[in-house]
This record gives structure tokens, sequence and C-alpha cells, in this order.
């Protein structure tokens, strides 16, 4: 295929802020956005469930950032990654489920005492202590050990989806595993 | 390499070996339904003038006493347990009235229930605990969030 010839318009938007996907074409291939949810779908679980706890939310979640890629996919599937955006979403969804979370159990303990709190029904996954402890930390920590450690993503790509630098990145890793390690310490010597 | 680094990556590991296959996306049927995305861009405006058209219908239908027009729309409701599959049913969501969904006996114990409506637009609402469901067959949500 060749290169296509764009319009003037379409050159000058290009240039500046409001830049256009580049190899966007007339007849959109939606089969693509299938092929983009069966590869990324398993990953952006495992994604949610780090920062939100339970595998049923964090499919749920998961299904909902590619209900909104698939909304948007006309726009998004000219991005060299649009996984990337999906991963932004899902982790946006994520920290908005515990914030809610927390405020539900904390009315719910308020009014019922320990009977209020919600049951999911669940069974623990993995190191269980190990991610309750990931929760407890900052946001922006959570985040950067997530996406570097569960999903694997080098400090670039890490910097790119929080919109951060690579030093501040850095910074969060750092901290981040010294406040996992004084609270998994803490949780042993509870026990 | 640290001792939180190592457990770090043996968990990111465990959760690697979940079984975690891609269900179909409510409400999003591309494999299936390509063209929608395809139309020619001179179809938009008649579709967009026939809705205009209904949605006038509408009002004045509703003027000459009829039923409200309710929009159709779809209950997936997630019950409790991984291997619990979950449960899609039709309601209909009227303007500023709640919503009834009904719950059979395959979701008694449902804990979030979600509404996708005919234009592919995610309505949440709230966290339903199982201690907080009525014993009858129907569960009535007043709470709307939109997406």
């Amino acid at each position: 295929m060749g290169v296509p010839r764009d319009g003037w318009l379409v050159r000058v938007l290009h240039m500046g802020f409001f830049a256009l996907p580049r190899e966007r074409e007339v007849g959109l291939p939606i089969s693509e956005f299938d092929g983009f949810y069966q590869a990324h779908y398993a990953s952006v679980v495992r994604l949610a469930y780090s920062l939100c706890g339970s595998v049923q939310i964090a499919e749920e979640l998961a299904q909902e950032a590619f209900v909104a890629a698939h909304a948007r996919w006309s726009e998004l599937h000219g991005f060299d990654r649009p996984d990337l955006w999906v991963r932004r979403v899902v982790i946006n969804r994520s920290i908005s489920y515990r914030r809610r979370e927390a405020t539900e159990r904390r009315a719910l303990e308020q009014v019922h005492g320990r009977d209020g709190v919600i049951d999911s029904g669940e069974q623990p996954v993995g190191d269980t202590e190990l991610w309750a402890a990931l929760r407890e930390l900052s946001p922006r920590q959570a985040e950067a050990l997530a996406l570097f450690y569960v999903e694997d993503q080098p400090l670039s790509e890490v910097a790119k989806i929080l919109g951060l630098g690579e030093e501040t990145v850095k910074t969060h890793l750092k901290r981040g595993r010294a406040a996992l390690a004084a609270k998994l310490a803490e949780s042993r010597v509870e026990r | 390499m640290s001792d939180v680094e190592q457990r770090l990556l043996r968990a990111a590991r465990e959760l690697r070996e979940l079984d975690l296959a891609p269900p179909p996306l409510p409400g999003v049927d591309t494999p299936a339904n390509p063209a929608a995305s395809r139309l020619p861009a001179l179809v938009m405006p008649v579709l967009v003038l026939l809705g205009g058209l209904a949605v006038m219908a509408g009002a004045l239908g509703r003027d000459a006493g009829t039923d409200p027009v309710a929009e159709q729309a779809v209950a997936v409701i997630a019950t409790s347990g991984p291997a619990s599959p979950a449960v899609e049913t039709p309601v209909s969501l009227v303007p500023d009235a709640a919503v009834e969904v009904p719950l059979d006996a395959a979701a008694p114990v449902a804990q979030r229930v979600r509404v996708l409506t005919a234009h592919e637009e995610v309505v949440m609402i709230g966290a339903l605990a199982p201690s907080r469901l009525p014993a009858a067959d129907a569960v009535t949500v007043t709470s709307l969030r939109r997406f």
C-alpha cells in the first residue's frame, strides 16, 4: 500500500496539537479490535487484580476498559500502542474502585459492624498478603510496582502509561519496594 | 535482588498461571458485525434524521397519553464465585425511574449489576452485597452512574 495522500487540512492537523492517527484508513479494521482484545485481555486483568484484589472485579474493570476502547477504536487503532491507553484506563478504574470500596466498607462497618463487610466469596489468588500490602501503598507506588513487576513493562513504558518521567518512576519503584518491605515485616510481627 | 523483589516476581508468575480467557464483550459484537463501523459517511446523517423523527414520534406518543419511552437494555448480573457465569437479562430503563432487575434462581447471590444500553453505553449500578439482597426475586436499584 502506498503512502496515503492527505489533504492540506489533515497535514496541518498532523503537525499540531490535534495530531490525528496517521494510519487511519477509510475502512476501519474493527476485526483488529478482536485480536487486540484477545491479545491483551489477560494481562490487563492481572494488572487490575494487583490493584483491586478481586479477580471478579478485575475482569469487570478490564471489560469496561475494553468497551471504552472499542467505543474509541477509530481513534485508538492508529496509535502505536493502544494497549497503553487501555492500561491507563484500567489503572484509573482500579484506583477509583479501591477508593469506593474503602468508603463503602467504612460505612458498612459503622452501620453493621464486621457483619456489614462485603464478602465476595472469592477464593484467594496467590500471595494475598503481598497484594494486600501493595494496595496499601500510595496509588503511584502501587501502579509503578504493578506495571513493572506484574506487567513486566520496561521503565520507559511504565513512564509513558503513568505520564511521568523515567527518573520519577524509578523513585516510585524504590520507595514502593521499601514501603512494601516495611508493611510485610509489620504484618509478620503482628502474626 | 531484594526479598521483596523476589516475592513480587514470584507472585507475578503465579498470577500469570491464572486461566483468564477473554469472554465475549457485552454490547460489543465486533467480529460478527464489523459493518456497523464502516457505514459510509453519507448514511450517518440519514440515520440521525431517522433517529430525530423517532424521538419526536416518542414525544408525541407521550403527549397522547401512551407509555413513556423506555430504553431497552441488558442487565449483566455477576454472581459470586469465580466459576459462576454472569447472567444477562433484558430490562427497561425509564428516565427518572428505578430499574428493576429480575434475579432468577441462577443468580441468588448477585454482587454487582450493570446495565448495557443498546447504544453500547455502560451504565454501572453500585455493588450489591449478598447480605443486602432482599429475599424477593427482584432488586430495585435507584442509583445509576453513567460512563
